[in-house]
């Protein structure tokens, strides 16, 4: 996020888009909608109903896959009508022109057309997010799983650029990550493409992004100094390019450190095969995951409760894991396993230390030493018990005091590049694979409330299996009509790669011809029915959309609350 | 600089601050019961009384506007008398007992009455429920009515679910409880001052046998900060918000009821070795190894590897899930022993 969780709570208008903070971030949910009570206009662009669109002063539903033409109408309607903030555009951005080349086309009417959601709306939106004092955007997974993500972040930063919508209390550009960790594994350089701290490694890159080649030399070689080898400067391959390298054989050797790529990527039946083909798989985890069952060996990883450790929430906030527990079993931290392995490789193991917190510590001064962004964070920082001030918001200031807290939104003084360009982005095919007459069905997979990613941590709590207790297929009265299903049915949905079984749950909160499906619960494993088409520039597949058919399965009508271990029975989806 | 003097300390003070506030910020503690930091104030139970100078009547301390030069007393003769009948009088109607498994038996109210000699009496009502689900309940026994949980379920967790069914003096007062609209977070649960609202617990412990420790919660990216308490046999027993962190009090039902599967009997605990070839459709088989045996079988295969293909021919995947630290020593084992930027994350998805 460009600036916090207090600046939701602090706007004068919220736009959310493409994301369900209620059950996805729940607290941040529960801020919004209580600013939404104390007078914060709340925008929404959700194609569902969803749980808090009972607080919204506007709801817009649009058509799925329809963000850009949604955004860029409301920027029509906003340079129309002069709402821009000129003086902002005029110091921190270039190229207005060619963002209106582009945005010209949108018209409020022409965006209606494609998106389904009234011109009335867009235009009601569009001069309540220009005229704030400050206006804050937010948005989720469900924009940044879809294949045009990078280019629908950039409408929307075009849109924060062009009111001035930045780098003060209250306003900026707001992803609400998923896992509490997803921010620092950018931060950390989990990948291909830069260093730690963004700091990119690839000249040709950098000089196509419009930044000096010398700066790229220049980051490779700190980081061979302080690492003591030599780096290549070849840019490495994204994880859906690995699998599919495995499949070729290119790749041999992978190494998979608490992740399931297996149950979390699309076109599972495929991932299988490609994760066969390697030479050596070794997972580490804390449990039996559909990725680590292909494994040939694995190594039995310390939750995160069983360490010291530090994680990074969505505002940038560091903050500490302690050890509640000791390690279950033979279980050890991560990082305690790869210094082992760096020792047999023969090398020279300088951070291990006397005990567990004293190896965290080490490993954070180094990643504070060459990672711009964590400079000045400190253990100690860290552990000071301020109230709401609990862990430190990188970046800290450069002479802070030893009680600081960090940096609560970025950009106060303007861009780092100098002036930004607004770079107008066109709305292309909604959907990477439409309906056909076989497959005449959207399939859009959300998060649930109760569970999370792989469910291989929450289906083992007694009282959120409670709950929910099974995947569910979610459609609506008429959708069920069409394909004779009722509510509680077992069914499966089919698409050309495979196919998913779970319960029916009929709701009014989505549009007829849509299906949708969470993707915790191992015995429905929705992701044999997803599609792996990739966003060309951030390599992420298309997850949120593709095209199915709904099936009853027989003689299996009855309860909706079938018994953990009734729907443990569901098979795997077979190749 | 306002300034007012509580039990003849000088305080500092900002104006529309309750003197429950001014007195908490210099460190007085001041009882209170029907009073949350984070909601309006409660003004019901009487449990803060404080004497202010030129006033005849106790005032309660969590409504009462602090002013400028105030002289306030907090535990004066005829303060302590007054909340002494106050604690007789909510004991009369409280069942004192903590003997069902989902009492924490940490009820401020028994606090209270040890701490001004109020003798607590030896029975055990029947529970009297008025909210029963698979997570929770609420004991009317218990209940004192101060309306705390259903401010939460307005002001904080919007979730509307719990209502006083009639006036909190009546004789037949209950609440009104709307299944659909709970979710179970528990917010109210927690912000329940004398236990009268209870998670259902999977292993009953109570609250003097407990060690609490804090940390970040492993789900989403709010980062909540939650207090994990741990009972002598090691297990974790409970999850509780913080109050003083970016959370503000308030965990979701999965920072509150997801933290078994840290204890889960399917844990991983031993490396283990694949014994069988590896294809679609066969069931894995293994064995068991030492870290030795497997961290060297590692090592050698990926030594071959390198040799025989070169270090492109590596992936690693690593999680949002994980430590910074644990990120940047994978990263950095790709990039140094192996020599490959073939890195990435699996939470891209
Ligand atoms: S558990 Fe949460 S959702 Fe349910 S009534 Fe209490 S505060 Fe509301
Ligand atoms: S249940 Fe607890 S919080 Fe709710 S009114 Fe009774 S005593 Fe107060
Ligand atoms: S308690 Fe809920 S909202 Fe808070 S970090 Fe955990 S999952 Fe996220
Ligand atoms: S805490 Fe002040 S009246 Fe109850």
């Amino acid at each position: 996020m460009s600036n916090s969780i207090e600046d939701l709570e602090t706007a004068d208008v919220i736009f959310q888009i493409g994301g369900n903070a209620h059950a996805a971030h729940p607290i941040i949910g529960t801020f919004l909608e209580g600013a939404a009570k104390k007078g914060t206009k709340y925008i929404m662009a959700d194609p569902r109903k969803v749980g808090s669109a009972k607080f919204a002063d506007i709801h817009m539903q649009q058509n799925l896959g329809t963000d850009i033409a949604l955004v860029n109408g409301m920027m029509n309607h906003i340079i129309t009508n002069g709402w821009q903030n000129k003086e902002f555009l005029e110091k921190h951005t270039k190229d207005f022109d060619a963002l209106w080349d582009v945005v010209k086309e949108y018209t409020p009417e022409r965006a209606s057309e494609i998106t389904g959601v009234s011109a009335e709306k867009i235009k009601e939106a569009a001069e309540l997010y220009a005229k704030a004092p400050a206006a804050a955007i937010t948005w989720g997974m469900g924009i940044a799983q879809r294949a045009n993500a990078v280019r629908t972040v950039w409408t929307l930063a075009n849109l924060a650029l062009l009111c001035g919508q930045i780098g003060r209390p209250g306003t900026g550009l707001n992803p609400l990550r998923g896992q509490n960790n997803v921010q620092g594994s950018g931060d950390m350089a989990l990948n291909p493409g830069w260093l730690p701290g963004y700091q990119m490694f690839n000249e040709d890159y950098v000089e196509g992004l419009g930044g000096k080649r010398e700066t790229a030399t220049a980051n490779r070689e700190k980081f061979e100094k302080a690492w003591g080898v030599s780096l290549p400067s070849a840019r490495g391959i994204t994880q859906m390019e690995m699998s599919t390298a495995a499949g070729e054989g290119k790749v041999k050797c992978m190494y998979l450190s608490g992740s399931d790529p297996i149950a979390m990527a699309p076109n599972l039946n495929k991932s299988i095969v490609d994760y066969c083909n390697l030479e050596l798989l070794v997972v580490q985890d804390l449990f039996m995951t559909e990725s680590a069952k292909l494994a040939d060996v694995i190594l039995p990883a310390s939750s995160n409760l069983e360490m010291w450790g530090t994680v990074t929430n969505t505002e940038r906030r560091v903050q500490l894991v302690r050890p509640v527990i000791d390690p279950v079993g033979d279980s050890r931290p991560d990082y305690d396993i790869t210094l082992d392995l760096i020792r047999r490789f023969g090398e020279e193991d300088y951070l291990t230390g006397e005990n567990n917190k004293e190896t965290a510590m080490n490993i954070m001064k180094e990643i504070s030493l060459l990672t711009p962004q964590y400079a000045g964070v400190t253990y100690d920082r860290i552990e000071r018990m301020d109230t709401r001030s609990q862990g430190v918001r990188w970046p800290i200031p450069k002479d802070a005091p030893e009680d600081s807290i960090g940096t609560r939104y970025l950009y106060s003084t303007g861009f780092a590049a100098g002036k930004v360009a607004l770079k107008g982005q066109h709305h292309t095919t909604a959907q990477a694979e439409p309906p056909t007459e076989e497959y005449p069905v959207t399939l859009v997979t959300i998060r649930d409330l109760y569970h999370y990613d792989n469910g291989s941590m929450t289906t083992r709590s007694n009282t959120l299996m409670k709950l929910m207790p099974h995947g569910i297929f979610e459609i609506n009265e008429e959708t069920a009509k069409l394909y004779g299903l009722s509510d509680g049915d077992k069914a499966k949905v089919v698409s050309i790669r495979g196919e998913a079984k779970a319960i029916i749950r009929i709701t009014d909160r989505i549009p007829t011809g849509q299906v949708y499906s969470d993707f915790h619960h191992a015995d429905t494993l929705i992701n044999a029915v997803t599609q792996d088409a990739l966003d060309p520039l951030a390599k992420e597949p298309e997850l949120k959309a593709c095209a199915v058919k709904i099936v009853k399965i027989d003689g299996d009508s009855s309860s909706a609350k079938l018994a953990k271990d009734e729907v443990k029975e569901v098979e795997l989806a077979t190749v | 600089m306002a300034e007012m003097t509580i039990n003849g300390k000088k305080c500092h003070m900002e104006n529309g601050q309750t003197i429950l506030q001014v007195a908490r910020a210099a460190g007085i503690e001041i009882p209170t019961l029907c009073s949350d930091p984070r909601l309006k104030p409660g003004g019901s139970c009487r449990m803060c009384v404080v004497q202010i100078e030129g006033r005849d009547n106790l005032m309660p301390s969590c409504a009462f506007k602090a002013a400028d030069g105030m002289v306030v007393e907090t535990h004066s003769t005829k303060v302590l008398e007054n909340r002494k009948s106050t604690i007789e009088k909510l004991m009369d109607k409280y069942n004192p007992s903590t003997a069902s498994p989902d009492s924490k038996g940490d009820s401020r109210l028994l606090g209270y009455a040890n701490e001004y000699n109020v003798p607590i009496p030896q029975i055990d009502l029947p529970e009297k429920l008025a909210i029963d689900n698979e997570t929770f309940k609420l004991d009317l026994n218990k209940c004192i009515r101060c309306g705390i949980c259903v401010k939460v379920t307005q002001d904080l967790q919007h979730c509307n679910a719990i209502t006083f069914a009639a006036p909190a003096s009546s004789p037949d007062f209950t609440f009104n409880f709307d299944d659909d609209a709970c979710v179970r977070c528990g917010n109210c649960i927690s912000a329940c001052p004398v236990d009268a609202l209870m998670t259902k617990k999977e292993t009953p412990y109570k609250a003097e046998e407990i060690t609490k420790v804090q940390a970040t919660c492993q789900y989403c990216g709010v980062g909540c900060q939650v207090n994990y308490s741990v009972n002598k046999e090691g297990t974790i027993v409970q999850a509780e918000p913080v109050m003083d962190a970016l959370n503000n009090g308030l965990l979701c039902v999965k920072g509150r009821f997801g933290y078994n599967y840290v204890q889960s009997e399917e844990r991983l605990t031993t490396p283990l070795i694949r014994t069988n070839g590896k294809g679609v459709g066969i069931e894995p088989e293994w064995r068991e190894a030492s870290w030795d045996e497997a961290l060297d079988l590692i090592k050698n295969k990926m030594v071959d590897i390198k040799d025989k293909y070169g270090p492109d021919a590596f992936g690693f995947l690593g999680s949002g899930k994980q430590t910074l630290e644990a990120q940047y020593m994978h990263q950095k084992f790709a990039r140094t022993i192996i020599g490959t930027h073939n890195v990435d994350v699996s939470s891209r998805l």
